[in-house]
């Protein structure tokens, strides 16, 4: 007889051989094209803003980064937005600007903490360059990437985009926190090109190229939202502007180093994720706008459904697993790791078939994507503890950090960094 | 980078899954009819083993030639076979996608192989007197009982301890004349319970330290 359970099982894992089977379709569609390699023509003037607070000793390095990448310099405008740092960051600026006498970098200071949106919104109001980069004060970008990203506005078709994202890599790969991140992060830049080749790419990050002009006609970053680059994002998409991705350059940032930073960092996405879905909620099921409204985002959100759902059939399974074997344990005194009674073949048969099978198909797939991913950021793929404690382990944390940030939303509890 | 969505990417994809999950439900089937196949098979050797049994009882009755100690180690044998038969039944029930009625008709012949195995074990205390060894007739409750799991647990441990105890488990909730006749005989109403050696009914869960102080009360009268 089928429980509920194996029912439930057999349709998460259909969807998932489904949805890993289509990606794994445009990937292999989307190979057959050679990637673009956009030449740029012209140069245009593109303003970076730097939003800072206690960033005293990366400014330096990230401004000289900047002056250095592979783009004229007199086409580069660079807007410093300190948002009332309390350490020596605006001294430091003034320093370098001093010293060096660049014309190109300003320093704008906010007299009171207005949070990265409202320090881009500051620059975004002064900025002259046709495009406009927010640029991380703790990442580097590779010198080429400044103009593939610009390039990218200029490729034929390309006259609806309003954003173009950059691959993002992790600076610091120290510990196992770290470590574990990087493969997430692979496995990130990897659906965003996929999720870009079929148009549904709907999520900027730092270090992604706007169009200035249309930033300021959108009305600019939303400042009270703790994922501004999503909002952004999904604004852009809805009023029928495309998000693409540059694949060739990259850029290097850097992530929580903690459980704890690590914990907030993503239960502030998260929290981002639910609060921004449920705004642009006229965009699901909404065939105007394409496989984006009528695939994607509800993927998305039945996605952060299953999570929930599985969350509790899991606790309660997992409760009436561990009263079970505490019981025999306990009761009829045998090993966690009974042998069981019967041949080599009545342990095959016994085996839950249920359940291995579509656990192989998804895992098969899931492991052709991964080798994909690394293929695609030029990295050899290999497992290590910290990508198996990301596959098998994290998930679970995943879903906690899921349901503390929908705990906070319905609670109502306050927006902040 | 070029934009390479087509809808017949999306049917064809789903039409892989199905692919995989038709495929998938076909190897179920088969493994289920190899699982049906290893029970019967499993079904028949202990229902030849019990024949043979009673065909030895019947001789050593007709000759009047009593080897007490040989039907005695015959029995336990055959309670430990029928233990591990119904373990290895109920556990492909339990992986079962479809064959309900075949499971159901292979659960009811070894509860009737059990029932049969029961009797005779009473059959040769009466001749044989002593030394048979102690016999359990657990009614237990399949429906996520925890109370009748860890019932079955203390048993296991009663076993683990005591070898010549044999265990005869009936489902108590199974729709078969045979099982109704000895609920009703033993008057259970309620599941788990035990008879200890025909006779000593207990309701409701009991313990392995329990159980073991009645077999040697019963071992001292």
């Amino acid at each position: 007889m089928i429980s509920t359970l194996t029912f439930y099982v057999w349709i998460l894992a259909f969807i998932s051989v489904f949805v890993s089977l289509f990606w794994v379709i445009v990937n292999s569609v989307a190979n057959q094209y050679k990637k673009s390699n956009p030449h740029v023509k012209v140069f245009p003037k593109v303003t970076v803003v730097i939003p800072t607070w206690n960033e005293e000793k990366a400014i330096v390095s990230t401004i000289k980064c900047i002056l250095g990448l592979d783009y004229p310099r007199d086409k580069i405008e660079i807007i410093i937005v300190d948002d009332k740092s309390k350490d020596n960051t605006v001294e430091v600026v003034n320093e370098f600007i001093f010293k060096t006498r660049v014309k190109n970098v300003r320093l704008i200071e906010h007299e009171k903490n207005k949070g990265k949106a409202g320090a881009v919104n500051t620059a975004l109001k002064e900025a002259r360059g046709e495009f406009f980069w927010v640029y991380d004060a703790d990442s580097y970008a590779s010198k080429e990437l400044l103009k593939n990203l610009v390039a990218r506005f200029y490729e034929k078709g390309n006259d609806d985009v309003g954003a173009v994202v950059a691959i993002t890599m992790i600076r610091n790969q120290g510990n196992l926190i770290e470590k574990m991140q990087r493969l997430e992060y692979v496995m990130t830049a990897f659906m965003r090109k996929l999720t870009g080749t079929v148009n549904t790419l709907h999520i900027t990050n730092a270090l992604s190229l706007f169009k200035t002009g249309l930033l300021k006609k959108v009305g600019g970053f939303d400042e009270g939202n703790l994922t501004e680059d999503f909002e952004i994002a999904m604004r852009l998409r809805s009023r029928g502007y495309r998000v693409v991705m540059c694949e060739k350059g990259v850029f290097y940032t850097r992530i929580p180093n903690t459980v704890k930073k690590m914990w907030m960092q993503r239960v502030r996405w998260f929290r981002g994720f639910i609060y921004n879905n449920l705004m642009y909620r006229k965009m699901i099921l909404n065939k105007q706008f394409g496989l984006l409204g009528l695939f994607q985002i509800p993927l998305e959100v039945f996605v952060l459904i299953t999570v929930f759902v599985s969350v509790v059939i899991m606790g309660i399974n997992f409760v009436k697993e561990a009263v079970n074997l505490a019981a025999r344990v306990f009761l009829a005194r045998s090993t966690l790791f009974e042998i069981s009674s019967g041949s080599t073949g009545q342990f095959f048969l016994g085996l839950n078939w249920n359940f291995i099978f579509p656990f192989v198909v998804v895992l098969v797939t899931a492991f052709y994507l991964y080798v994909q991913a690394h293929r695609y950021v030029g990295e050899k793929w290999k497992f290590y503890l910290p990508s198996l404690l990301y596959l098998f382990v994290y998930p679970f944390f995943r879903s906690m950090q899921w349901m503390h940030a929908a705990l906070l939303e319905i609670f109502g509890a306050k927006r902040k960094w | 980078m070029v934009r390479v969505f087509r809808k017949d990417m999306l049917v064809t994809s789903f039409l892989i899954a199905l692919f995989i999950f038709i495929l998938g439900f076909y190897l179920g089937s088969i493994i289920d009819e190899t699982r049906i196949a290893d029970s019967e098979e499993m079904i028949l050797v202990t229902q030849l083993d019990t024949d043979s049994f009673v065909t030895e009882k019947e001789f050593l009755t007709t000759f009047n030639v009593w080897d007490c100690p040989l039907l005695n180690s015959r029995m336990q044998g055959l309670g430990e076979d029928l233990r591990e038969v119904g373990e290895i039944i109920s556990k492909y029930d339990a992986r079962s996608i479809s064959n309900l009625d075949v499971y159901n008709q292979l659960k009811r012949k070894y509860f009737l192989l059990e029932l049969r195995a029961y009797t005779l074990r009473k059959q040769i205390l009466q001749t044989c007197d002593s030394g048979g060894g102690d016999v359990i007739l657990f009614f237990y409750d399949v429906t996520d009982s925890q109370e009748s799991l860890n019932q079955g647990y203390a048993l296991d441990s009663v076993v683990e301890k005591q070898e010549n105890v044999v265990i005869f488990s009936i489902d108590g909730g199974f729709d078969e004349p045979a099982i109704n006749s000895l609920k009703l005989f033993y008057n259970i109403t309620y599941e788990p319970t035990i008879i200890i050696n025909y006779e000593e009914r207990i309701e409701g869960y009991i313990s392995e330290e329990e159980i073991l102080k009645l077999l040697e009360k019963n071992a001292n009268m």
